[in-house]
């Protein structure tokens, strides 16, 4: 319920943002907005810290990111008097790394079934930014900005290690 | 509810009848061994298989249902095949129906044994593939193969 009222809090905010053309168009004005979001407490940043090196981490993103969420999702729902609707959300990850950062940015576009995304970016609005960057040589840092319970779940399996399993999109 | 009973097996047996899935062919040896596990067990799994000509072209043909927790099929060695895994479930209450895929190419290699192990747990999914040699003294998982980055050789 509560996280029911989050996301349509969220979809208010986004929607009054794409209203005033102010909706993020990069990761870096998403985490902002999502650090804003956090104040108004209806966005939420995940932090933890896994024991393994930068290097295997952002081996795992790049890898599960390219298999789990270079996709599209089809859906079609029918209503209780019988009216049917359907359409498409694509997913793009781009995962962008170098010696001391690894970053993963999932958007999302959506298309069909009434679904208007107003001033979202050409490859729809960021739905997940992953950060992770080395706390010791074999500890790294992961913050998650945004994502629904799924896609946390999964970020955290893959950061970690213990579950490689990738998310169902269309449970979303 | 005895209405709710029989419009879900009338719905059941619609999706049946309209389902056009080819029963997969015995194939011998039965190289690929899949171990299956989903949480909730209402979500239906299923194994397809198509063949892969040198253009990349494929040719379906046919799905076996992992309704068992261990199921054994044989997949031509030698030969790429796409080998894909399907995980679905249907809403009565919402109405809708959801299917989601995991695909990758193989190409079984003479006298290997093949053990597929399939999860969906907690709205996740995973499949991995263990090759293993003829003697049983080696074992190493397969990278997935993207069937879009086939090469035509």
């Amino acid at each position: 319920m509560f996280q029911h009222k989050s996301r349509l809090m969220l979809t208010g905010v986004a929607l009054v943002l794409a209203g005033c053309n102010m909706a993020p168009k990069n990761a870096d004005e998403f985490r902002q907005a999502t650090r804003d979001g956090v104040r108004l407490g209806v966005a939420s940043v995940e932090t933890f810290e896994v024991d393994r090196s930068l290097r295997d981490v952002s081996s795992a993103l790049q890898r599960k990111a390219s298999e789990c969420l270079n996709v599209s999702v089809n859906w079609r729902a029918t209503n209780t008097y019988g009216n049917t609707r359907g359409g498409v959300h694509t997913y793009k990850p781009t995962f962008v790394a170098n010696a001391s950062k690894a970053e993963l940015h999932v958007q999302r576009k959506r298309s069909g079934g009434g679904d208007v995304d107003v001033g979202a970016p050409p490859d729809g609005f960021y739905d997940v930014v992953v950060d992770a960057t080395p706390v010791t040589p074999k500890r790294t840092r992961i913050e998650i900005y945004q994502g629904d319970k799924l896609m946390r779940t999964a970020l955290r399996g893959w950061a970690t290690g213990s579950n490689l399993g990738c998310p169902d999109l269309t449970k979303r | 509810m005895k209405g709710g009973l029989g419009a879900t097996l009338v719905a059941a047996a619609m999706l049946a009848g309209c389902s056009s899935a080819k029963v997969y062919p015995e194939v011998r040896p039965a190289n690929l061994h899949v171990r299956t596990e989903t949480s909730p067990t209402q979500v239906r799994a299923e194994i397809h298989i198509h063949r892969v000509d040198a253009d990349c072209r494929t040719q379906y043909e046919g799905t076996v249902p992992l309704d068992r927790p261990v199921v054994e099929l044989g997949v031509p060695a030698g030969r790429t095949s796409v080998v894909a895994v399907t995980f679905s479930t249907s809403s009565m209450l919402r109405g809708s129906r959801s299917s989601v895929r995991y695909a990758t190419l193989l190409t079984p290699r003479a006298g290997h044994r093949y053990d597929v192990k399939v999860t969906y747990r907690e709205n996740l999914y995973d499949v991995v593939i263990r090759e293993n040699d003829p003697r049983g003294s080696s074992s190493r998982q397969l990278a997935r193969r993207d069937p879009a980055q086939c090469k035509a050789s």
